[in-house]
């Protein structure tokens, strides 16, 4: 029997091999010299991006800014002797000189020291790499530094929170584990963690996520519109680049807070090897359930770790490992569901092996990764539904570098296991395993104009398990001018292994995951134009519009049966909507305010609507269709204290109300109507035409650094919903009993770092 | 200076979170319905007690109601002008749940027509009126040698003709010992299987025909046994005991969309509803059937068997003995009911 993984390795191997014989760049290569290398902190040995690295001689300026890897590869270099410079604000520039014969390929490897009088403006610029505000077609690039801006109970921050002061981002608020973005439900969002696919990464608890900022090196976020590396998802991609260990020293933190401990260990290895290591565990039931008057009944954690190993000079590897679990109930027990806890686990392993070979103008990276999510809900011992999925993901990925364009390309192929037991839940959709393989390969040429103009035109072609063969095209465009910057994006994006949800309830969070029917992949098209103006150093200005077509959706159907089980039934959407950010910053005062306007409608299919409604199809507000919202940011530094405070105010969603309450008897015959029990049923309005109420909160948190000759402290106090403003989660229409967010709820904290 | 500053902004921060604070986030998912009642029932043309079930369209959720409904039923024939008060009585199942009913002892005519009224103390009124379709001519063509069964139903006019089904009254046959003892043995199992020949109809003279194959029928049989476990290799026979053939002589209105009583359709209200300024439906019938067996030489020619696949003597070399059928849930259909019953 083969394997899925021999399998799969066979597939890729036969496509690399194909792709070398034709790889770009094998004859020019010879005529001309290539330099590349690895840029470093000297002090800690972390990679540091957006290094730019120049080679001058005479009028010949020739350049590049290094990756997230620490990368830089500067092709097609005329023979002659160069002087080399790299700069990064906040470390000393480094120069050499070069002799570069035709068909030299030279490494060389960059530790750059820092400045030691780096501050004040100096940090600002540092910063100014990325922000809040700096989005170039639906994509922004985020820190850590940016992350720790946004109040949260931990004192260190979580990638989660960031994402919710987004404008487009739509969060369940503090339960749910749920993100949507741009109107994409969150089994639309592919999120990666060092290239591994994890599916369910947000805590039932919504300030945590598989991602605390001390592990995260730099995160990618594409709201839509994003190019041909990445395919397999409808909406958007979380991509969380982590950081290495540290290779000069050993390094520990512990942070204690009522709602989440954790601890961080990294350090070198042997030689130049280092490790990194983040657990996290929630204390909610322990300590934060002793002062909060609502119930808490959530257990969740996460373990991170990673160990990076420079094989050669050309040659890194990283192996990383990720597991989360979460347990909870987010709705009390109703009638019809009397245990409504919902367990999941996340688990991955990922390779990831960069090279930089001696005789091209290349970087390669090879990736493979497995990750699983397994998730039950209902009781512990006899859960009432389960879902598995296995996720195997092989990948090669390379990019030609050239003086006026670079080309990235690859090839994939994923397998994807499904095993599901649903109980009725989905009673179209028929329980079963599914092994589903996605290959294919993708090229993506980026042109600068050298006039401001720089244009990436790809497309991917793959096969999705049955469904055929399909080709997406990709493309995204920025012009610069001065102060001002346009962008666009635009793309086709489909997405072959499906989550189902029941979104009639917000309460229930449970996804399961199918693969789409043969022939009706879901399908979906994005625009995305985009301008920013960045006045001064201190301030930034941005606007984003954004469409998204969507195509064979599944949703559930509607039924007037108080329960949820259900059909799934076929729809259409589309999105459409708006981004506005200010951002502003200072050395002691940072402030983002920002507002989105987003229109999400689905186009319902039912078999039934035309003899409910005398209509084939009813366009409605999906239930996370939130219209409006706003959020301000503000961060400052006072008398030694850092202080935070986030606002965030979102007009009401969508749900069905409810006219009445009565029973139901199947007239399929002469019945019996005395000796049949009947059902009990609810009388809907039309579906999703109520508005609950607007959703707002204030968040704060004031911190004191200090540090002694042992260690670093950091102590931290805040508020969770300041003015108690009694935020709806759920509303259950068969009791009309509600579940609010969390109330006000004081928090403290402190983080110890060796 | 700077402490002024700081009261008064203290002062503010005090002032807008008591603002926002107090914003309404109350919300009432419940908007109201003025239709009184929902009712199910139907003229039953063969019975000499009619019944109906009365709900009472409530504002809270619930499937107990216990408590006296505020409610008077009463029929009256649209021919005629007699009027008939309906007796309310309950009845509680076992899990507590109280259903209200109401009874009158008339038969009702065929070809008349009568309007039901509902109406609560304070005036409103839920009605629905139905005609009681008229009598029809029903004969069945078959033999004890050939398969083939011919159904006559005429009428003038030929009424609605609702849930027109051949329903197969059989069993599976299971080895009476197993091997190895341990092994366990489940009982015989009862499981009728209804086809459904609705549409299927030719139109003859004054009426309809049905031309029934009860080969073709048996494959359906053994399909639905497969599918449910109820047969295995080593024990692959069913055991016919009864065949049916039955429908409906239904009024106009009782006519589902697409012909179909699918509960996910017709569970949204106003679906499949005759009712005036209410729900559910109120409709006006008698079943008409016939049954018989076939003899054994002709059980035996379309595929029914009662032969035992085990002998007396069980042995561990015959596949019989070894795998007993043992039945499986429809996850599809039966989960979905067993829900609720």
């Amino acid at each position: 029997m083969t394997t899925p993984l021999s399998r799969n390795v066979r597939i890729l191997l036969g496509l690399v091999g194909f792709a070398v014989l034709f790889m770009p760049g094998r004859v020019h290569a010879q005529q001309h010299a290539v330099v590349r290398g690895f840029v470093t902190s000297q002090d800690d040995g972390q990679p540091l991006q957006g290094v730019h690295v120049i080679l001058t001689r005479d009028d010949t300026v020739l350049g590049a800014v290094t990756d997230p890897d620490g990368i830089y590869l500067i092709g097609r270099v005329p023979e002659g002797q160069y002087i080399l410079q790299a700069t990064f604000i906040g470390f000393e520039t480094f120069a050499d000189t070069l002799d570069l014969a035709a068909g030299d390929s030279q490494h060389l490897d960059i530790a750059l020291a820092e400045q030691q009088a780096a501050i004040g403006e100096v940090v600002v610029e540092a910063e100014r790499e990325t922000g809040a505000a700096r989005v170039t077609a639906g994509q922004q690039r985020v820190l850590p530094q940016d992350i720790e801006l946004i109040p949260s109970p931990s004192v260190s921050g979580d990638l989660v929170n960031y994402l919710a002061a987004q404008p487009g981002v739509v969060s369940m608020g503090d339960r749910g584990g749920q993100v949507f973005i741009r109107g994409g439900e969150p089994s639309q969002n592919l999120t990666l963690i060092d290239g591994m696919n994890i599916y369910q990464p947000f805590h039932l608890l919504g300030f945590y996520s598989a991602f605390p900022s001390d592990i995260i090196n730099n995160a990618d976020i594409y709201a839509g519109g994003f190019g041909a590396e990445f395919s397999g998802r409808l909406s958007s991609v979380i991509d969380v680049q982590t950081r290495n260990g540290n290779k000069r020293h050993y390094e520990a933190g512990v942070a204690l807070t009522p709602f989440v401990n954790s601890a961080r260990l990294e350090g070198p290895l042997v030689g130049n090897i280092s490790f990194l290591g983040s657990a996290r565990i929630s204390t909610l039931e322990e300590v934060a359930a002793l002062y909060v008057a609502d119930d808490l009944p959530y257990r969740f954690g996460d373990l991170f770790g990673k160990v990076h190993i420079p094989i050669a000079r050309n040659h890194q590897t990283s192996v990383s490992t990720v597991h989360t679990f979460d347990r909870g109930t987010l709705a009390e027990p109703t009638l019809f569901s009397s245990n409504n806890e919902i367990r999941w686990k996340n688990t991955a392993l990922g390779f990831r092996h960069l090279v930089l070979p001696r005789a091209l103008p290349i970087l390669g990276e090879a990736l493979f990764s497995w990750s699983r999510l397994q998730t039950e809900f209902g009781p512990r011992d006899e859960p009432s539904r389960t879902t598995d999925v296995d996720n195997y993901n092989l990948e090669v990925n390379f990019t030609n570098f050239g003086q006026r364009a670079e080309v990235g390309w690859g090839f994939f192929v994923r397998n994807v296991e499904l095993t599901t037991d649903l109980g009725g839940t989905y009673q179209n959709i028929v329980d079963n395993f599914v092994r589903s393989t996605n290959a294919g390969g993708w090229a993506e040429p980026e042109f600068d104009f050298g006039n401001g103009l720089r244009l990436r035109v790809g497309a991917i072609g793959q096969f999705f398990g049955n469904s055929g063969f399909f080709v997406e095209p990709r493309m995204r465009g920025v012009f610069e001018r001065g102060i001002h910057q346009w962008s666009m994006a635009a793309g086709m994006y489909r997405q072959n292994i499906i989550g189902l949800s029941d979104r009639r309830d917000a309460a229930s969070i449970f996804t399961a995951y199918a693969e789409a029917p043969t022939g009706e992949v879901p399908v979906a098209l994005h625009g995305i134009a985009g301008y920013r103006i960045t006045p001064s150093s201190s301030l930034e200005i941005s606007a984003e519009a954004f469409y998204k077509n969507l195509r064979n959706l599944f949703i559930a159907e509607w039924t007037s049966f108080p329960r949820f089980t259900t059909r799934l039934q076929p729809a259409d959407g589309r999105v459409v909507g708006m981004d506005l950010r200010v951002e502003f910053r200072r050395p002691n005062f940072y402030a983002f305010l920002n507002y989105g306007y987003s229109s999400t409608r689905y186009n319902a299919m039912q078999e039934s609507l035309p003899v409910w409604f005398g209509t084939d199809q009813l366009a409605f507000r999906p239930p996370h269709d939130r219209r409006h919202q706003l959020n301000l940011i503000l961060s400052g530094s006072l008398y030694g204290f850092d202080m935070s405070a986030r606002w965030n105010i979102g007009s009401g969603l969508p749900y069905t109300q409810v006219r009445g309450f009565d029973g139901f008897i199947l007239m399929d015959g002469v019945v019996d109507v005395e000796g049949i029990q009947g059902f009990p049923r609810v009388i809907y309005d039309r579906p999703y035409e109520g508005i609950l109420p607007t959703y707002h909160r204030l968040d704060l948190t004031i911190e004191r650094q200090m540090s002694t000759r042992a260690a670093d402290i950091t102590v931290q106090i805040g508020a969770i919903n300041a003015y108690n403003r009694p935020n709806l989660f759920a509303l259950d229409v068969f009791t009309l009993q509600r579940t609010d967010q969390l109330p006000f709820v004081p928090t403290a904290g402190i983080e110890i770092e060796f | 200076m700077r402490f002024s500053l700081l009261r008064n902004t203290t002062l503010g921060v005090l002032i807008a979170a008591a603002f926002l604070a107090s914003c309404e986030s109350g919300v009432s998912p419940l908007i109201g319905e003025p239709r009184p009642f929902t009712i199910w029932g139907l003229l039953d043309a063969a019975a000499d007690t009619q019944r109906v079930r009365i709900f009472s369209i409530e504002g809270e959720p619930g499937v107990d109601r216990p408590g006296t409904l505020d409610a008077a039923v009463t029929t009256t024939n649209l021919e005629t002008g007699e009027t008939v008060a309906w007796t309310p009585y309950q009845v509680t199942y076992d899990d507590g749940v109280t259903a209200h009913l109401f009874e009158a002892a008339f038969r009702p005519v065929h070809g008349q027509r009568y309007r039901l009224d509902v109406a609560r103390s304070d005036g409103a009124v839920s009605s629905a009126t139905v005609k009681v379709p008229p009598e029809v001519d029903f004969t069945i063509e078959r033999s004890d040698t050939s398969p083939r069964v011919y159904a006559y139903v005429r009428g003038d006019p030929l009424p609605n003709l609702l849930g027109v089904e051949m329903r197969y009254e059989a069993t599976n046959v299971p080895p009476a010992q197993v091997w190895p003892t341990d092994l366990k043995l489940h009982p015989v199992v009862n499981y009728p299987v209804e086809i459904s020949y609705q549409g299927t109809e030719d139109i003859v003279r004054d009426g309809v025909r049905y031309d029934i194959n009860m080969v073709d029928d048996f494959a359906i049989v053994e399909e639905t046994y497969k599918s449910r476990c109820l047969v295995t290799e080593g024990n692959p026979n069913i055991a016919l005991r009864r065949i049916e053939f039955h429908f409906i002589s239904a009024n106009e209105e009782w006519n589902p969309p697409g012909g179909v009583f699918d509960p996910e359709v017709l569970v949204e209200p106003g679906a499949l509803s005759n009712i005036e300024n209410g729900y559910g439906f109120f409709g006006a019938g008698v079943v008409v059937a016939e049954r018989w067996t076939p003899p054994k030489g002709l059980r035996d020619f379309i595929g029914f068997s009662s032969e035992q696949g085990c002998s007396l003597v069980p042995s561990a070399g015959n596949p019989a003995c070894t795998s007993p059928p043992i039945p499986c849930l429809d996850n599809v259909n039966e989960d979905i009911w067993s829900l609720y019953f």
